[in-house]
């Protein structure tokens, strides 16, 4: 497809004997913002360490803007801005000689660049204060500028909110958005905090042990699986038997307290209703719910939630 | 790779390691200028003095130290990845350490000739050529980094811990001057070893004033030329080679 | 002989170099080009800081740049232009709908005998409540799309607001709010049109009286260097630390809750009528309340 600006196929890694990321077939169209779910060493970073050539590849073949990464990394290093891990800088120097440092190996888009990037993330240019001396969101408020400086087309962000505050969220949360929406800069971010994927992602990825075990649009996620009618009957078992003999149900779920959750998008709770009114089964509540995010996520993983 | 250079410099800007490395390198010609000079010693004592501690200790240190300060820089503040995703391959990255290290190095050289001049104002035999000077110390120090380019391999395979390659160079770079000060006890004729060898093909040039017990050293100390450069060139050429292979590989996995 | 022709060499090939480098870096530069030619217009060149050729790279860049900005620019006025409309068709919509709900109950009393008049009544506020927002919006549009003139006149400001907060005193004690009117001269010389300066003081002490709760509400007129500021507060609710740059935005609403009073227009129209009479205005919050202070420029008297 010309759209794809990040194309991995059967992406592997193996430390040793053991597998960290496994037969990774990643999409990302341009312009969009791809978040990758998964939990601490699920494979996230070593994914992303793999696409910027920080990590060698054990197996697969990696395709950026169309073309191998083997041969060109140089150039698509330009056009690729990126904060992996916690933000590196030299704490002996100011925040203005830190990304100057960056600037000059990197090269320069326009004159004032380092000026410009620091007022976009709200960092002082001239200010005396030291690397050492600052706050964790100044920090990461300044790993973001180093990833902008040269107005890249593409931004790898690992974990870009963490530790952050409730304002620092938010401001980063609206930036992102910015910069996917209004200078349509594709985005490839890794999170666990579910709550602020939901409010930023077009597209998910789902990681657990290496495997990507799902990658679709949030869109298509939210109406083929998060989606899902919920029942309070009793008796649950007999329900059951008749939604799968008469309804051909597939896809249910019982939950601890006995409610049944049907995720088969073809049902309609209006034949559920005529069913079991016809069979005199005492219905306490029948509602159509949506899954949150972090539900999906242990459902598809099989365990705890992401946190 | 002037650029990669000057930036190695900027990192080095109000870090405490670098500042003590240059005091050291400024401070410490004088206490062989105080001693010679108190001692109203001749000239030529004052410049062996500062060749042998100069050149033999000082300098080796300097550069040792100052290369796993840079390299120990990157890997304490996580900052390698960021300078690897500019674009950078990773030889220049190693090769830009080497010379900023190698700088310094020639720096305090500079310096010790300026406090030799200066002490030798007040001693006898005062010969006022700064070239020359200046040469002896650049050429003994020159051979004796050579030699002690063997630390890099220490250095590249222990700056992730950064207290045991300290230990590691410091007591390389002083069991290197302690065989080189008494080279002509403990069997030290015998032994072909860099250091040595840097020491005694330089010791000839480092003569300013030919006397005749002079010869009786010089004829023990002798070593041939040619084969104290190759010794050298190989062990600096091997330390480098095997380290920056070292280099690149850790490097891919970071 | 020999020495010259040595530096002559080195010459030649630091020459030779420094083209070879010059060569290299355009091949790097038309690459770019070709591919913001085939369309990708977010490319740019990433150059030395110190080359011969850094600052043609950066003129390229900042004018793909300064096209991305005016596009970005275009793309937000749009949305926010949709934004507008659909607010628009609600609060539209609502007390439409309501009227019609009531005239629908009048016309079936009128069918079936009787009529009752507190429907029409309803009716009938609804629909001059709806005609009141019409003409706000279509005033603010006239603004902001710049038709509107000033007629400037040299007025006493302090004698314009006396008159305008005259007018308001019977509504302030019907609802047993406290006021005062505090000055400082007798008469400060601005450059206002008369019309649009009432039109402001009117929408901000509806503003007060109408949303703020306040028990007092006061006007100040200081003058200080050689602007005249007029501030209209009230010790009510005022607004949250992060809403102030937002205030007068003209789809910002204090409480989200559709309560049906006010369209968030009055304090956006105030702005435009400031800023077209050459004036200032911006919020500040008090310790209770805020106060809305705006700043003229005084005239100097002329020496007839």
């Amino acid at each position: 497809m010309d759209n794809l600006i990040i194309e991995t196929k059967g992406l592997t890694k193996y430390y040793g004997n053991t597998a960290a990321v496994r037969d990774v077939d990643l999409h990302v169209r341009k312009g969009e913002i791809y978040a990758l779910l998964g939990r601490n060493g699920a494979g996230k970073t070593t994914i992303m360490k793999m696409l910027l050539g920080l990590s060698s590849i054990s197996k697969g073949s990696i395709h950026m803007f169309g073309k191998p990464l083997d041969g060109n990394k140089k150039e698509f290093l330009g056009r690729i801005g990126v904060m992996i891990e916690t933000p590196g800088f030299y704490p002996n120097l100011t925040a203005a000689e830190n990304l100057e440092i960056l600037a000059d190996l990197r090269g320069y888009v326009k004159r004032n660049a380092i000026e410009e990037s620091l007022e976009k993330v709200g960092l002082p240019y001239q200010d005396k204060k030291l690397f050492s001396e600052f706050s964790l969101g100044m920090k990461q408020r300044l790993g973001i500028a180093a990833a902008i400086i040269h107005d890249p087309e593409v931004l790898i962000l690992d974990e870009p909110i963490n530790g952050l505050d409730p304002i620092g969220v938010m401001e980063t949360r609206n930036f992102i958005r910015a910069l996917s929406q209004d200078y349509g800069k594709t985005i490839l971010l890794s999170s666990h905090i579910l709550s602020e994927i939901e409010l930023l992602a077009d597209s998910i990825g789902i990681i657990d042990k290496g495997i990507l075990l799902e990658e679709s649009s949030y869109e298509e996620l939210k109406r083929r699986n998060m989606h899902y009618i919920l029942l309070s009957v009793e008796p649950a078992e007999t329900v059951i038997h008749m939604l799968e003999e008469e309804l051909h149900v597939k896809d249910y779920r019982v939950t601890g307290k006995g409610d049944i959750q049907i995720f088969d998008t073809g049902i309609q709770t209006r034949d559920i209703v005529r069913l079991l009114a016809g069979r005199n089964i005492y219905v306490d509540a029948i509602n159509k719910c949506s899954d949150s995010l972090e539900d999906y996520f242990k459902r598809m993983t099989g365990g705890e939630g992401i946190g | 790779m002037v650029n990669i250079c000057r930036n190695e410099l900027k990192k080095l800007k109000r870090q405490k390691t670098a500042r003590m490395l240059w005091a050291v390198g400024i401070l410490f010609p004088t206490f062989g200028m105080l001693l010679c000079i108190s001692n109203h010693y001749r000239f030529r004592n004052l410049v062996g003095t500062n060749v042998i501690f100069g050149s033999f200790l000082v300098s080796p240190f300097l550069f040792s130290v100052m290369l796993l300060n840079l390299f120990e820089l990157e890997e304490r503040n996580g900052t390698l990845k960021n300078i690897l995703v500019t674009g950078i391959p990773g030889w220049k990255i190693f090769l830009s350490k080497l010379i900023v290290a190698f700088i310094t190095v020639v720096a305090c050289t500079g310096i010790n000739t300026a406090y030799t001049m200066a002490g030798g104002i007040f001693l006898k035999n005062y010969d006022a050529d700064v070239f020359h000077i200046f040469g002896i110390y650049l050429g003994t120090s020159l051979c004796s980094v050579c030699a002690t380019m063997p630390a890099v391999l220490l250095i590249v395979l222990l700056r992730k811990r950064n207290l045991v390659a300290m230990i590691g160079i410091n007591c390389f770079v002083l069991i290197d001057f302690f065989l080189v000060w008494q080279l002509t006890m403990l069997r030290g004729l015998g032994l072909h070893l860099p250091i040595l060898a840097a020491y005694r093909i330089t010791y000839p040039f480092t003569i300013m004033e030919y006397t005749d017990n002079l010869q009786y050293g010089l004829d023990m100390l002798y070593y041939p030329l040619g084969k104290g450069i190759l010794l050298l060139g190989l062990t600096a050429a091997l330390s480098l080679g095997i380290g920056l292979w070292l280099y690149m590989r850790q490097e891919a996995d970071l | 002989m020999r020495l010259e022709m040595t530096v002559l060499m080195a010459v030649c090939l630091g020459l030779l170099l420094l083209l070879a480098d010059i060569l290299r870096q355009i091949i790097r530069i038309n690459r770019v080009l070709d591919e913001i030619l085939d369309g990708h217009r977010d490319r740019r060149i990433i150059t030395r800081k110190h080359s011969l050729l850094s600052g043609t790279c950066y003129k390229i860049n900042q004018i793909m740049m300064d096209n991305q900005e005016r596009i970005v620019q275009t793309k937000r006025l749009e949305r926010r232009n949709e934004k507008l409309m659909t607010s628009l068709s609600h609060d539209i919509r609502t007390p439409l709908a309501s009227v019609i709900g009531h005239l629908d109950a009048v016309y079936y009393q009128y069918v079936h005998g009787g009529m009752d008049a507190e429907s029409v009544r309803q009716a009938r506020e609804k629909a001059y409540i709806l005609k009141e927002y019409l003409d706000s919006l279509f005033q603010w549009f006239k603004l902001n799309s710049r038709e509107e003139k000033a007629e400037m006149e040299t007025l006493d400001i302090v004698e314009e607001t006396r008159t305008v907060f005259a007018n308001w005193i019977a509504v302030f004690e019907k609802s047993g709010i406290s006021y005062d009117l505090v000055s400082d001269m007798d008469e400060v010389l601005v450059g206002l049109d008369r019309i649009f300066y009432e039109r402001i003081v009117n929408n901000l002490l509806k503003n007060a009286t109408e949303h703020s709760g306040a028990s007092k509400i006061w006007i100040e007129v200081v003058q200080a260097d050689r602007v005249a500021a007029v501030k209209v507060c009230d010790n009510g609710k005022g607004i949250e630390q992060k809403a102030l740059p937002l205030v007068f935005d003209r789809l910002y609403k204090a409480d989200d809750a559709r309560s049906g009073k006010g369209s968030g227009l009055g304090l956006a129209i105030a702005r435009e009528l400031v800023l077209l009479q050459g004036g200032k205005i911006y919020a500040k919050p008090l310790q209770h309340g805020i106060c809305f202070v705006m700043e003229f420029p005084i005239t100097e008297k002329k020496e007839d």
